[in-house]
């Protein structure tokens, strides 16, 4: 299940009390940086009374500083494992929009070589990026009745 | 607080921004973050885990005017 935000620390509480007793529980956070300082805090304590659960915290780079903050503040926030994704660079792009394409549409995406390295460019390698300007990309396409 | 149903009632689009997994581009960075996470939670004590990627600009250079802000908004990506 994925909710959207804003969430609490109530709500999560509430959604963990009817979960299934005996199963793991994992719950994923995206934009886990703008979760509250309040609710990041609360997450040892939880995990501790809740050794069913496991906590994954997505976000921005904010969630880390953030994170380093609060714990430099003397709160408890221990973590296990704490990864960085990098964006794509441009073969990562081309490879982006051909595996995109092919899986939805099948055969080769409608861009030319060209406006991919400005898609690479544009979007920074970030996916959300890629997707916004493709998606205007082709709309626009459709209105004026080109491709390319 | 919404429920959100990303994959089920809709036809797929190729640059859609949703969490379809059907469409989601695996490299071999992803791979091996996917697997320290997954390993992270399974055995890992404290059982949390933290994943970070660039921050996304809030618009980009091409679409000055737009609102990509949309995506964020709606907690999809």
């Amino acid at each position: 299940m994925i909710e959207g935000l804003p969430l609490g620390l109530d709500d999560l509480r509430d959604r963990l009390a009817a979960t299934e007793p005996a199963r793991r529980v994992v719950v994923g956070l995206d934009e886990a940086q703008a979760l509250s300082s309040d609710l990041l805090v609360a997450l040892d304590p939880l995990l501790i009374v809740r050794p069913d659960l496991r906590i994954l915290l997505v976000g921005e780079p904010l969630l880390e500083s953030k994170l380093d903050a609060l714990r430099h503040g003397g709160a408890a926030i221990r973590e296990s494992v704490r990864c960085r994704l990098a964006p794509l660079d441009a073969d990562g792009v081309r490879g982006y929009l051909d595996f995109r394409w092919r899986t939805v549409r099948g055969g080769a995406h409608p861009f030319a070589p060209e406006a991919v390295e400005r898609i690479a460019a544009a979007s920074d390698g970030i996916p959300q990026m890629i997707n916004l300007i493709c998606g205007l990309a082709l709309r626009l396409a459709e209105v004026r009745g080109s491709t390319g | 607080m919404m429920t959100i149903d990303f994959a089920a009632d809709r036809p797929k689009e190729p640059f859609h921004p949703s969490a379809d997994p059907d469409v989601f581009f695996e490299t071999p960075a992803v791979t091996a973050v996917s697997q320290r996470l997954i390993a992270a939670l399974e055995v890992g004590a404290p059982p949390l885990a933290v994943l970070t990627g660039p921050r996304a600009p809030a618009r980009p250079r091409c679409c000055a005017g737009s609102r990509p802000s949309w995506l964020a908004r709606n907690g999809r990506r």
